[in-house]
């Protein structure tokens, strides 16, 4: 399958084109005037759309199409469509609903329309969805009301509204995203389609994936085993619906949830329970390396440590003799003397300094967590800096937990986060990711 | 549909899973005679198409010390309608385990393992797979339950031999990849050091 033209296409026709406030074809119409391609606007019924000439049908176009976006209302998306087998063109993407998603008559022309684009060997996206977004080049083929930063994260979702959600959480926050894909109805390229793509593109390093419900289930575990990056999954709907009789205990055990869990579980994959937990791993694997083996934890505070502790709940090994004696020599008299290793509230950064580098030194820790609780002579953005300088020398991944939401703690975060060390403000949610990070605990 | 026993067995035999010394027995005077062979102590259970849990209908009767009670045991059994016969049986040693297997219709054969016996379905301490499954697979089914310390030895019971464990549901993974079987239990399995046991089987094609 031809992709790129998808992904990064040069010329782009619209086909539905309108300016009608609030309408889905000026959303997609805006978003694609940012991306400065060259655009073709179809609509037979106006002779200008946003001020530029309009052509009556694909027809008229002379200039090849890379990407042909279909807006138009249901009943005419397969006379376009039949228009673009004759033409040509690198890919489509169908926005328009109204198929299978609404029952058997629309299953019968979504059935209709995926021939017909087979057999021209055009690559189809939807119908029914929101489009995709490609930030490397400058592409937003979707009517999202917002442009996603570029990153490092795959987003490939089975429902479009929830895109649009996590696009805009997303640009408050510091990470972004390679590619944003809405899979729509999947009449043509599916699920497993963009998983494969996906694993092979070079912009993305982790591919983060909403699932509802698959067709093929074998074929998604087969792909997702021979995966190289690291994909986090949240699986929707997980309750089951009416159950079949059942004569085993295994038959009433192995429900769907467990076994969507299983397969995940097996392939390598990560699965999470909610969109928080998505970003909050996604992140960290798009920015540090996963590790094998014992996981370190340095804080300012009883509490927070032992809610992190509480919440990891994996090996943690103790700090040994060279360790305890070189902390001997920095620490305040009354530390802990132990992983997790609590360097007590009065912490300058000198502590979390000579705390981090005895971790970094200790062979068999290998991933390490820094919390920060905000006492009165707490610095954070010098801490910040100390971690940023240390982790240059270390292969080890850093995650951090700077507790509190002031302006001091967001310059701190922002400027970690930039050196794409993940912080969390919560230490169950640093727990939670530093685990996922640990391949041991998968 | 239930496989009856000796179907069952003969599909079990096949892919050498080891199942109790037990016969499926006619009469009153065959069910002694067997029983002798067999040696007490022992279990006589209906043998059944039609119920799924034997329990729930008093179709078990656990620890037949002599020939008296294995004589009462089976007048009593044999009272219980559609039955296809008596099954005398070794009492099994160690810990009950359950191993499953199921064809899904999304992901197609499937491979259960957990903490076996009547309550498995309340306390559902159980990990799944998808099969075919290699070793490791079966290594970490075992890891994942929670009830894991047990397999250790806990409280007077043996620990139990978890190579055979995995040696059997590999050989599980294998049965349910090639055969028309819908659905598999094997429960109770009785585990200790020396060896794994099947004291019940139940297939649905």
């Amino acid at each position: 399958m031809r992709y790129k033209e998808i992904f990064n296409p040069k010329t782009i026709a619209i086909i539905g084109a309108v300016d009608k406030k609030e309408s889905v074809g000026r959303g997609i119409i805006e978003n694609l005037l940012k991306s400065k391609k060259e655009l073709f606007f179809v609509n037979p019924f106006k002779k200008k759309v946003f001020g530029k000439k309009t052509y009556k049908s694909i027809n008229e176009i002379k200039s090849k199409i890379d990407l042909a976006i279909i807006v138009v209302p249901k009943k005419a998306v397969k006379s376009v469509v039949e228009d673009l087998a004759k033409k040509g063109a690198g890919g489509v993407i169908i926005i328009s609903a109204g198929f299978a998603e609404t029952g058997r008559e629309g299953k019968k022309e979504e059935d209709e329309i995926k021939e017909i684009l087979e057999k021209a060997k055009i690559p189809l996206v939807g119908p029914n969805c929101l489009g995709v977004i490609r930030p490397s080049s400058r592409l937003n083929a979707s009517f999202a009301p917002a442009t996603p930063k570029g990153g490092k994260i795959a987003l490939i979702s089975q429902s479009g509204a929830l895109i649009n959600s996590i696009i805009d959480k997303s640009l408050t926050e510091n990470y972004g995203f390679s590619v944003v894909i809405s899979v729509g109805n999947a009449a043509g390229l599916d699920l497993v389609d963009y998983l494969k793509w996906a694993d092979e593109d070079k912009k993305t390093e982790v591919i983060a994936l909403y699932i509802e419900g698959l067709k093929d289930g074998r074929r998604f575990f087969d792909v997702l085993k021979k995966t190289k990056k690291s994909v986090v999954i949240l699986k929707g709907g997980k309750t089951e619906g009416g159950k079949k009789t059942v004569f085993s205990h295994t038959g009433s055990l192995a429900g769907e949830k467990e076994i969507f869990s299983a397969a995940i579980k097996q392939a390598g994959a990560i699965e999470v329970s909610s969109i928080e937990e998505l970003f909050d791993i996604s992140k960290a694997l798009a920015w540090q390396n996963q590790f094998s083996g014992g996981a370190g934890l340095i804080t300012n505070g009883g509490g927070a440590g032992v809610l992190f502790t509480d919440a990891y709940n994996f090996d943690m090994p103790k700090l040994n003799k060279e360790t305890i004696l070189f902390l001997d020599k920095h620490m305040h008299p009354s530390y802990s003397r132990t992983n997790p290793l609590d360097i007590v509230g009065d912490a300058l950064s000198i502590r979390y300094e000579k705390a981090l580098e005895a971790m970094i030194n200790q062979e068999n820790i290998k991933g390490i967590a820094i919390i920060q609780t905000l006492q009165i002579m707490t610095d954070p953005l010098k801490n910040a800096k100390i971690i940023i300088k240390l982790k240059r020398k270390t292969k080890k991944p850093i995650i951090t937990i700077f507790m509190g939401g002031s302006k001091k703690i967001r310059e701190a975060v922002n400027l970690l986060e930039k050196n794409k060390i993940p912080n969390y403000n919560d230490p169950k949610r640093g727990a939670i990711v530093l685990k996922a990070l640990n391949k041991k605990s998968i | 549909m239930i496989l009856g026993f000796k179907e069952t067995k003969k599909i079990l035999d096949r892919y050498n899973l080891p199942y109790l010394p037990t016969f499926l027995v006619a009469s009153k005077r065959e069910a002694i005679s067997k029983g002798e062979d067999i040696g007490y102590p022992l279990v006589a259970k209906i043998s059944s198409t039609k119920y799924t849990h034997k329990t729930e209908i008093d179709g078990v009767i656990k620890d037949i010390k002599n020939r008296k009670e294995l004589e009462e045991a089976y007048t009593k059994l044999v009272k219980i309608d559609s039955i296809e016969g008596i099954l005398i049986q070794k009492r099994g040693k160690g810990i009950e385990l359950v191993i499953g297997a199921k064809r899904d219709n999304l992901f197609g054969p499937v491979v259960m393992f957990g903490i076996g016996g009547v309550f498995v379905e309340i306390f559902k301490d159980t990990s799944f797979r998808i099969a075919p499954i290699k070793k490791s697979d079966a290594i970490s089914m075992i890891r994942e339950i929670k009830g894991e310390k047990i397999f250790h030895g806990f409280r007077g019971l043996a620990p139990v031999n978890k190579n055979m464990i995995v040696d059997l549901l590999i050989k599980v993974s294998d049965m349910i990849t090639k055969e028309e079987i819908k659905e598999l239990d094997l429960n109770p399995l009785f585990a200790d050091e020396k060896n794994i046991q099947i004291s019940d089987a139940r297939i649905v094609v």
